[in-house]
């Protein structure tokens, strides 16, 4: 976020620049660089919007986090405890915390820091066992994931127009920009549920981007 | 403590050798665990339905008082609970306590001296009673952050197994009490036949019969818990009567993927694979799900496991194992429970010689082998007293058949672990023994033990009716002539029979002791499994051959009204099993209105 931001304010600037400097100095705009004004325009307007969309879905993310604790099931045995929302620390704790999961228990950082190419596939297998093992067991314990359509592949499914972009996406031939009907290519997936470990206490900075400690034995 | 009226619903807490949990049964809704806030990582607490009962104590600086604290704790002491601990203590097992709660139940070393992690060199140590505050403090927050009146408006029971003895089960009352927990006890195999119950609501009558014996079978992971409840008829209604537990025995679960998974090791080694001990803790923990995936509903037949080392190369390390059907087939169905004819009898420990100090695992690992000698010993001992007579004339062969059976424990959910019991029990009976359904093998002892808790707090619901299911000596000097080299045998008196119900009080107002105040007074302590017959007041002529000892009952009588220091006061001796299930032996002045309580001195170890 915060380098988008400031290439959002250079960019801005140096358009400024180039529209205001005629006013104020003698200095003109060579003809030659009036393409680059509405290409600079399109630029700051994307970013604009992508700052846009990132607000949007912080807040979609509050709400959803506001709306989870309440937890109406009987059977339902991992209900969060209302704790503080933790102050964050530099960068993402969340995105870290959920790589040390998936590095902890399924050791997934090791296997994508690691160039697979050279191994045949029966190696590449066997390792995969170990990652999807621990991963999977991550998934479980923390989410609860389904699908986000109820029909099957295959199956015929029809939407609302508040549906299109958030629950349903098309794919291939789109037919009339009025069909409300399809086929389901993929059932695509919903987090229903995400408990992650609270975090008892924000880290400083330095020790929050530890993902994992180095493993070390006491040898004589 | 607060009036019955107010009680407003249950908590059990299943306090177990591997794993706790709390259940809670409310008539307001359906009945459900508590969520157990715990240590994840450093500084990263969940909340789940299963607590480890593992604890780790950390290495100076490797937690702050902000990464390893709960939200309850005031203080950081650097031992943790829980997840982490069960984690971390795998891979550093000298700080690491597992199964405390089999240390709880082993007269063989003093169980409040701080001798956890055992033979370790740390020098932060804890007692086993220390062990089970630590535990159960964590279970009460948790039941608190979850219902914050809990301790005001819910009735506690705790489980304990059934053959805890009677100091495991003093100790346990007393940590619970240490932590602020007033709890009545209620045995494992009863809390989950209540669970049963709870899950059925009235169809349950439907499902047994007046006559009927249900065998509950709990296989946790490090022990085997097994009772016999007779269903009987009371004015129209069923009434049920715990009439046998079986014996304490350290054999479970963890036994199992252990021994699979040195099989396993010994059969890649001779192939030329060694294994390094990361790698071998993974098998272990693959030996679990093994059993679970090749002994399942609709078993595989090959399943293959990779084992990581420690190197973040996971292809330089990595070893891939093949587990066959076959061989899970033979080291844990053949091994644990296989085919036996019910005269069979388990092995015997060597007696005599020295032993190691320690936990006495089981030397005999076929559960059905022991599960024969309980149906034979329970049957022998009903033998005794007329009160079973009737049941004795039904099972004219010398053991009990049981009807119905109540599986529990993670290791039943293999299909073929089930079947295989099922099929062992059949063998020994011409009628086919009817399986109750059990769908939460983990959790049936807390949810049972909660919906007890509602029904005693409430008076609503069905009692299961259980004595004591032992009874208890004291052991007494009798004056004899001195004869040079020959030591009288200790006679010991019955203080309690057998199947002495909670708030019976025996009494033996027919013998006075004197009794000299400002001394310590002792007497030895004994109990028998399987002396029906004994009433309160029989002799038994040789106690220490025919009786099993356990810890001394003590007491230091303070010079009372009138006497002086020193002066012989005479008693006479009360015996009774209190209402939270513990056994109380009290002293009563003859003429005054003075009583002393007993204690047992756990301290001297034998």
């Amino acid at each position: 976020m915060s380098i988008r931001f400031s290439l959002f304010s250079f960019v801005s600037f140096l358009l400024a620049a180039v529209l205001l400097l005629p006013y104020v100095t003698p200095w003109h705009m060579p003809a030659e660089w009036a393409i680059w004004v509405p290409i600079g325009l399109i630029f700051t307007t994307m970013l604009t919007q992508l700052e846009a969309t990132q607000l949007l879905r912080q807040l979609a993310h509050w709400k959803y986090a506001a709306q989870q604790l309440p937890v109406d099931s009987a059977t339902e045995v991992a209900a969060p405890l209302p704790t503080e929302p933790t102050v964050a620390p530099a960068g993402s704790p969340e995105a870290v915390q959920l790589l040390r999961l998936f590095q902890e228990e399924g050791r997934l950082v090791d296997f994508l820091q690691r160039d697979i190419q050279s191994f045949p596939d029966d190696r590449v297998g066997a390792v995969a066992r170990i990652v999807h093992q621990g991963c999977r067991r991550v998934l479980q314990d923390y989410f609860e994931i389904v699908p986000t359509v109820s029909q099957g592949e295959g199956e015929r499914i029809s939407w609302t127009p508040s549906e299109l972009g958030t629950h349903i996406r098309l794919v291939g031939q789109s037919g009339s920009s009025t069909a409300t009907s399809g086929t389901v290519l993929h059932r695509g997936w919903t987090v229903q549920r995400a408990t992650l470990p609270t975090v008892l206490h924000s880290a400083s900075a330095d020790s929050a981007a530890v993902l994992v400690p180095a493993e070390v034995e006491v040898t004589a | 403590m607060s009036t019955p009226t107010q009680l407003q619903y249950g908590i059990g807490i299943d306090l177990g050798t591997s794993n706790c949990a709390v259940g809670l049964w409310d008539p307001k809704e359906p009945s459900h665990t508590v969520p157990l806030v715990q240590l994840e990582s450093p500084g990263h607490q969940v909340t789940q339905a299963l607590l480890p009962s593992s604890l780790y104590i950390s290495l100076d600086g490797e937690l702050t008082p902000e990464t390893g604290r709960l939200p309850w704790q005031t203080a950081f002491t650097g031992i943790v609970g829980g997840e982490f601990a069960r984690k971390r203590g795998a891979l550093l097992p000298e700080r690491y306590i597992a199964s405390s709660k089999s240390w709880l139940c082993c007269d063989a070393v003093d169980r409040t001296a701080p001798i956890l992690p055992w033979e370790s060199p740390v020098a932060t140590k804890l007692s086993p009673v220390d062990c089970a505050k630590l535990f159960l403090e964590q279970l009460r927050e948790s039941v608190v952050a979850f219902r914050p009146q809990a301790l005001q408006e819910a009735e506690w029971v705790l489980t304990v197994p059934a053959s805890f003895d009677e100091v495991a089960r003093t100790l346990t009352v007393e940590a619970a009490q240490a932590v602020g927990l007033s709890i009545t006890l209620l045995e494992e195999p009863q809390a989950a036949f209540y669970a049963w119950i709870a899950q059925q609501g009235d169809a349950w009558r439907e499902q047994v019969a007046p006559g009927e014996l249900v065998l509950v079978c709990d296989v946790g992971g490090g022990t085997f818990d097994c009772s016999l409840i007779a269903v009987g008829a009371d004015h129209g209604d069923l009434r049920l009567d715990r009439i046998a537990v079986g014996p304490h025995l350290l054999l479970g679960g963890d036994n199992m993927d252990l021994a699979l998974a040195l099989s396993l090791q010994q059969e890649l080694q001779s192939k030329g694979t060694r294994l390094d001990r990361w790698q071998l803790l993974a098998l272990i923990q693959q030996a679990r799900l093994a059993k679970e995936q090749l002994l399942g509903t609709s078993p595989l037949d090959t399943i293959t496991v990779s084992l990581a080392s420690k190197g973040a190369d996971l292809f330089a390390s990595t070893v891939q194992v093949e587990i066959h059907r076959q061989q899970v087939v033979d080291v844990l169905l053949e091994g644990f429970f296989p085919h036996v004819a019910v005269i069979e009898k388990p092995a015997e420990a060597a007696k005599g010689g020295v032993y190691e100090l320690g936990l006495r695992y089981e030397t005999e690992p076929a559960l059905t082998k022991h599960l024969a000698r309980f149906l034979h010993q329970a049957w022998e001992n009903a033998q005794a007293h007329p009160e079973f007579a009737a049941l004795i004339e039904a099972h004219p062969d010398g053991f009990f058949r049981p009807h119905k059976v109540l599986f529990n424990g993670g290791v039943f959910t293999s299909d073929s672990i089930r079947s295989r019991m099922v099929q062992v029990i059949n063998s020994w009976s011409p009628e086919p023994v009817q399986v109750l359904d059990n769908p939460q093998l983990d959790l049936a002892v807390a949810i049972g033990a909660a919906y007890y808790a509602h029904s005693k707090a409430t008076g609503e619901g069905v009692r299961i009716a259980a004595g004591t299911a032992r009874s208890y000596y004291l052991g007494i000097e009798t004056s004899r002539m001195a004869v040079p080299g020959w030591q009288p045998p200790l006679k010991a008196l019955c203080i309690l029979p057998q199947g002495t119900k909670a708030g019976d009080v025996q009494e033996l107002p027919a013998r006075t002791f004197g009794l000299v105040t400002g001394q310590p007074v002792t007497f030895r302590f004994f109990s028998a499994p399987r002396r029906a017959g004994d009433e309160t007041g029989s002799w038994v002529e040789d106690a220490e051959a025919e009786l099993e000892e356990g810890p001394s009952l003590q007491s230091t009588l303070s010079p009372g009204d009138g006497y002086e220091k020193g002066a012989l006061v005479p008693v006479t001796l009360q015996a009774h099993i209190t209402e939270i299930g513990t056994l109380e032996v009290t002293l009563q002045q003859v003429q005054g209105s003075r009583r002393w309580n007993l204690a047992f001195n756990v301290q001297h170890q034998r």
